[in-house]
């Protein structure tokens, strides 16, 4: 099947030239997002990498980076979902303020969290005193990086989960109430569906952010290092030589989830 | 088997109605836009609550006013609905939209989709239907629940005329064949005429007559009516108000006796293959006529034609809106 | 004579400085030394071990530094610097939260009414929380470590109560971020921390002052804080020393007449008014390292006193 030329009006050298100053813009964009990374692989050696990464105890940051973020996108999956959903359905009072309670943690500065998680759930407090008869303490320990890693990023996937959720049209739930499906399994067979690719797209975005937590993370979960905090001590310690393999490791291991759900993501948007 | 008496209140007027559905019985809702048709369907299917009176399907109260919290729900009344968007899930497979419905098997779907000549395309994506294709896959998906009465919301409205009729006398068929009732809304008369045993007329949320199809269109009990059914000419007699239809008029010689209107020719149309003339009366539009046989008249020209038992209102009822 | 502003362009005094010392530098000396020199002056305050490691690779490159303690400012000599100040000392103490359950029995320590060997048995308590900073990058972390293993020798604090003080085998929960250490604290999520007594001092906090074997603060006790080690994780041995402050001029900073008038300033009647409000305890400046390297306005001013 041949596919017809452009119409006459969007042809043309006018046109064409504005195409090609758009591409260019872009390339510089792109060009100048990848610049880090670009000055990271210069200033590496192989052999500065394999020694960085051969000290002893030099893969538990990355071990505990993985876990926390895992635990911490589990819980945001959790509780967060209910809450895009019904923004995104409008069934809540008063939604502009439930919105602005979302947004607030991203207009907040992630240092600032953590200076104000202390007050709301450190050992001391009315929650952190209810957390300890579960064994549980939110400060410097697994639980607090935990919980900085979910105030970091929360909002990224609430957000982008409502924004995947607005895109399924309430009549094609509508349509299956009809048919005699319950609540539930039009959810589990309609909404998620038809949303998926953009609850993919906001997972990863929320991935990436939890991997990188550093705010919050300085503040109420020094201890144990994951690998931002790797990176900041060791820089302290005995230069930016040595830190700098640990940044490369954060990529590698960081990047593969968000690439993946992007190209799935892709792949099933072109089939609906 | 139906057995509806409610009202819903909107903006802009109260929809009330009261009608009943015997069990296997077509009935047709006949109305122009904004009457109120999407509003009476949407109460039936439990989608809008009432503001008064009560819906029985078989005896078993659907919805009610008084106690709106004890309402069957949407889904579970035995009621189907088919919109003018068929709603398919796009990321499911024909058959498997099909077969979506709870307790929905594909031995049962696929032949369902047979007799709706669907076979060759189960495997497709909705992506990859015509409208009238997706319209009949949306109609196996819901006859797919147990059915006792089909609501169709002017389903075939976006198609054109041919397909349209086609799809309904497909839809007609199967439904007979199944012994179940429905309820058709249109504003199209020929499509209410060709799908329903019964033809109700809506107009701003009331029923103005209920009658057989060719009853309604004869013997229309006001001018409103008429005004619904296709009367498009009107003629002042003193108090009286005489409606003319164009397809039940003919020409004739001058004079031959009482019911004989003349008029002049002021326009002229083609309308198919046929033409429309305008005829204008002592100042007064009379309407367009359909010419039948013959040579067209010339503007300007005297006419004398005949409407074979025209309808005449006096009183209340020969108020047009 | 060196009241008014200098000749010609106003340089830059490119200061980096201890964490610790970020409120002095910033609010307290910074704004003085500018409306006396004339010069421009900006400071940046972060861990001094880490500091010196930035000077070392070239990150970093101000025109004075003041550390805390002498190794960070030995890791830059001799190649940055061959000289250096000492100027003040800032003495080690518990800091304590004063609304906390301890408090009361804190209290009564701070105020030596409760021998200050109570006060390691009380950390050792189990709940007891207790915060101090990272010894492998902050030199406090590194002095509070080296001062309970002092108290050990001094005060006959046993072996096993000074391991439950530093949190036994569990010690890197009491770790905190510089960053995050004081507003733990303060936020009474804390029973007590590691702080230097001009730290207690400027956030108000109360505090329980240390024996002067112990607290890292007296030039005269060099050579106890010397026997005192430490070995960290990254198998660097660091040796107790005195936390003094020290400051130098290093030429890789340029505007080397703004770096020298900021240390002059630093030597001066109205900065170590200012130091000892701030808390800091004044030593008589002593020159280190190769003398004969040092600004001759440094030298003069030392000499003069």
């Amino acid at each position: 099947m041949t596919v017809p030329p452009a119409p006459a009006a969007l042809r043309g050298s006018g046109v064409r030239a504005s195409t090609g100053a758009a591409l260019v813009g872009a390339l510089i964009v792109w060009v100048a997002l990848l610049g880090p990374l670009i000055a990271l692989l210069a200033h590496l050696s192989p052999a500065a990498v394999l020694s960085s990464l051969r000290q002893p105890g030099a893969f538990q940051p990355l071990l505990t980076s993985v876990a926390a973020s895992l635990v911490a996108l589990a819980v945001i999956l959790l509780l967060g979902t209910p809450l895009a959903y019904l923004l995104a359905r409008g069934r809540l009072p008063f939604p502009r303020l439930w919105e602005v309670g979302v947004i607030l943690p991203l207009l907040t500065p992630p240092l600032v969290i953590g200076l104000l998680l202390i007050f709301m759930v450190g050992p001391n407090t009315p929650i952190g005193a209810a957390l300890s008869h579960l064994n549980l303490t939110a400060s410097d320990t697994f639980f607090a990086l935990v919980i900085a890693e979910i105030y970091e990023s929360v909002p990224y996937y609430v957000l982008g989960a409502a924004a995947a959720f607005a895109t399924v049209e309430p009549q094609m739930e509508e349509a299956a109430a009809l048919l005699g499906d319950r609540r539930w399994r039009t959810w589990r067979r309609v909404t998620v569906p038809l949303a998926a690719p953009g609850l993919a797209t906001a997972l990863a975005v929320t991935w990436a952010r939890a991997m990188g937590a550093f705010g919050a993370v300085l503040i109420i979960a020094y201890h144990p290092f994951g690998l931002p905090m790797q990176i900041w001590v060791t820089l302290q310690e005995t230069g930016l030589k040595s830190a700098l393999p640990f940044a490369l490791v954060l990529l590698v291991v960081a990047l593969p989830l968000p690439v993946g759900a992007y190209l799935w993501s892709a792949h099933a948007r072109r089939r609906l | 088997m139906l057995a509806a008496d409610f009202e819903v209140g909107r903006r802009d007027f109260t929809v009330g109605i009261g009608i009943q559905v015997e069990p296997g019985e077509l009935v047709a809702i006949l109305g122009p836009s904004g009457a109120g048709k999407t509003t009476f369907l949407e109460a039936v299917a439990g989608l809008v609550p009432l503001t008064a009176g009560e819906i029985r399907l078989d005896a078993r109260r659907l919805s009610s006013a008084a106690n709106p919290r004890a309402d069957v729900p949407v889904g579970r009344r035995g009621v189907g609905l088919l919109r003018q968007n068929p709603g398919l899930f796009p990321h499911l497979t024909v058959l498997e939209n099909i077969c979506y419905p709870p307790r929905a098997t594909a031995a049962v779907a696929i032949k369902t989709a047979a007799r709706m000549g669907l076979e060759t395309m189960l495997q497709t994506r909705p992506k990859g239907l015509s409208g009238g294709e997706a319209q009949r896959v949306a109609l196996c998906r819901t006859l797919q629940t147990e059915v006792r009465l089909l609501c169709l919301d002017e389903p075939f409205s976006s198609l054109d005329r041919p397909l349209s009729l086609e799809l309904l006398e497909l839809v007609r068929q199967e439904l007979q064949g199944r012994g179940t009732a429905a309820l058709l809304v249109t504003h199209q008369l020929q499509e209410a005429q060709a799908f329903a045993n019964r033809v109700a007329v809506l107009h701003r949320g009331s029923l103005l007559q209920v009658g057989d199809p060719r009853e309604l269109v004869l013997r229309p009990r006001t001018a409103l009516v008429a005004s619904l059914v296709g009367y498009r000419g009107w003629l002042r007699r003193g108090e009286q108000l005489m409606a003319i239809h164009p397809d039940r008029v003919r020409p004739t010689g001058a004079g031959s006796g009482t019911g004989v209107i003349s008029g002049r020719v002021v326009g002229m149309r083609p309308d198919g293959a046929r033409i429309d003339v305008e005829v204008e009366a002592d100042g007064e539009w009379l309407g367009r006529f359909h010419w039948l046989a013959g040579e067209p008249p010339s503007m300007g020209t005297g006419l004398h034609f005949r409407a074979a038992d025209p309808p005449v209102f006096g009183g209340p009822e020969a108020v047009l809106d | 004579m060196t009241a008014s502003a200098s000749s010609g362009t106003p340089e830059l005094a490119n200061v980096a400085s201890a964490g610790s010392l970020q409120l002095l530098m910033d609010k307290y000396l910074g704004p003085p030394f500018i409306k006396q020199s004339g010069d421009e002056y900006q400071n940046q305050s972060a861990g001094s071990q880490g500091l010196a490691e930035e000077i070392v690779a070239g990150e970093l490159t101000p025109n004075v530094f003041i550390p805390i303690g002498a190794a960070p400012m030995n890791l830059l000599e001799p190649k940055f610097t061959k000289w250096a100040v000492q100027f003040a000392s800032s003495p080690l103490v518990v800091a304590y939260y004063p609304k906390g359950p301890h408090a009361a029995e804190l209290k009564k320590i701070s105020e030596g009414k409760l021998p200050i060997k109570d006060l390691f048995t009380l950390m050792a308590t189990a709940g007891f929380k207790l915060g101090r900073t990272d010894p492998t990058v902050d030199p406090q972390g590194q002095g509070f470590i080296e001062m309970v293993h002092l108290a050990e020798r001094y005060l006959g604090v046993s072996a096993a109560t000074a391991n439950a003080d530093l949190g036994g085998a569990n010690g890197s929960a009491q770790i905190f971020s510089e960053t995050g250490l004081e507003p733990t604290l303060q936020a009474g999520q804390l029973d007590a921390a590691s702080a230097y007594l001009p730290q207690a001092v400027q956030l108000g906090l109360p505090y329980i002052a240390l024996p002067a074997q112990i607290n890292f603060g007296n030039p005269k006790d060099t050579a106890i804080y010397n026997k005192a080690f430490l070995t960290l994780s990254t198998g660097q041995v660091v040796q107790g020393s005195l936390l003094d402050l020290e400051a130098s001029v290093l030429g890789v900073g340029g505007d080397p007449r703004a770096g020298t008038a900021f240390v002059k300033f630093l030597l001066s009647s109205a900065a170590r008014h200012i130091l000892t409000k701030e808390g800091y305890a004044l030593l008589p400046p002593a020159l280190l390292g190769r003398q004969s390297a040092a600004p001759k306005a440094i030298t003069d001013l030392i000499h003069k006193r």
